[in-house]
């Protein structure tokens, strides 16, 4: 018998270690104190681009970044109501990916879709979304963007490619020309 | 007695393989997930809201801002064609022809995404800096000290993981995943 009491043992001690194995990768996430948006979160407070250094240890804020790219973050928070973004977007490869909590991105715009080599985008909140599609178009000829977030907090990035190091610099004050601020609450 | 070691058996084993699994899976990923491609790896759902909880748990452990799917797609390889891991002591020569796309990176990056470099300019190779010779496929050369045609200086020690990203290209889409095309070839040439 002890063997078959052994055995019993093993199964149960497996079937738990799957449960064990479930939650604890379901956890990762929310315990995580390293993620993409932390990182960011050393950088500066919200509703404000930041271009990320290119040299020294700052390079390596985000790991693995394409160094070819010159990269520039923002925070959002929607709690207090819709944040506006407008990145310029150079032809020779730009693009701006709004990001989840978690870090994966829901939304990306390559220069591609900018008019005028500027792109704007307003996210929005859940709970912002019927308030914002009662309000009366707009008559700009600019298309405006509108996109809801999955979660409250977030991030953007916004990657313009540098084709050689003596681009960088005039790139790098491109970026800093992206604004992402909260929207001011419409009369 | 035999019951209270018989719980606390099965509570131990557990926690330690439940444990061990996520803690290895979060940091290696799925080993059937992903596309793979040679010695070349990338997980395009990981760009997408759709990302399974692994993917989720990997971008929330290592930090990374993965790219978005319609934006680019990004390869790592941390290993040469034969299976050795990639170690900056040894020369390499990448060769093949890439998809379509309107631009692609080649960069290297110590294995936990830091730069492979000593802080010189000269950081990665791109589609725009790569030089071609008509008829030939594309062929790159990775090298501590100075080869002819397109090469990236290693300035690193120890080993190191390359990434390779292609932007804006279909190679993501779930068509081509199911048949992909062929990645450069990382041929490992003499060690010092």
């Amino acid at each position: 018998m002890p063997l078959m009491r052994v055995a019993y043992v093993v199964v149960v001690g497996l079937v738990l270690a799957g449960l064990v194995h479930i939650g604890s990768l379901l956890g990762v996430p929310r315990y995580a104190t390293q993620g993409p948006l932390e990182r960011i979160a050393a950088l500066g407070p919200e509703g404000a681009f930041v271009t990320l250094a290119d040299e020294g240890d700052a390079a390596d804020l985000l790991p693995f970044r394409d160094p070819a790219f010159v990269t520039a973050a923002c925070r959002y928070d929607l709690s207090s109501g819709p944040v506006a973004v407008t990145a310029p977007l150079p032809s020779t490869y730009g693009a701006i990916s709004v990001h989840a909590r978690a870090g994966q991105p829901f939304y990306a715009l390559t220069d591609r879709a900018a008019t005028g080599g500027r792109v704007e985008i307003t996210i929005l909140a859940k709970d912002d979304v019927a308030a914002a599609e009662q309000e009366e178009p707009s008559e700009e000829s600019r298309p405006k963007l509108k996109i809801v977030s999955p979660t409250e907090t977030g991030f953007i990035l916004v990657r313009l490619f540098a084709p050689g190091e003596s681009a960088r610099p005039a790139l790098r004050d491109l970026a800093a020309k992206a604004t992402c601020a909260k929207v001011a609450p419409s009369s | 007695m035999r019951l209270i070691l018989g719980t606390l058996a099965a509570l131990g084993l557990a926690a330690t393989l439940g444990l061990a699994a996520t803690w290895w899976t979060v940091a290696n990923g799925l080993p059937v997930a992903g596309l793979t491609i040679g010695a070349w790896r990338a997980d395009p759902d990981a760009g997408t809201i759709g990302a399974d909880p692994y993917e989720i748990a990997k971008v929330a452990r290592s930090g990374e801002a993965p790219l978005s799917y319609g934006d680019g797609l990004a390869f790592t390889a941390t290993m040469d064609d034969d299976g050795r891991p990639l170690d900056a002591a040894c020369d390499y020569e990448l060769e093949g022809e890439l998809p379509s796309g309107r631009l692609w990176t080649l960069a290297a990056f110590t294995p936990d995404g830091r730069r492979f470099s000593n802080g010189a300019k000269n950081l990665a190779l791109t589609s725009a800096t790569d030089v071609r010779i008509v008829g030939q496929p594309l062929k790159i050369a990775l090298s501590r000290r100075a080869r002819p045609g397109a090469w990236a200086q290693l300035e690193g020690e120890g080993r190191f993981t390359l990434r390779l990203s292609l932007y804006e290209t279909v190679l993501g889409t779930p068509l081509e995943r199911a048949n992909p095309s062929a990645l450069l070839s990382i041929r490992r040439g003499a060690c010092r």
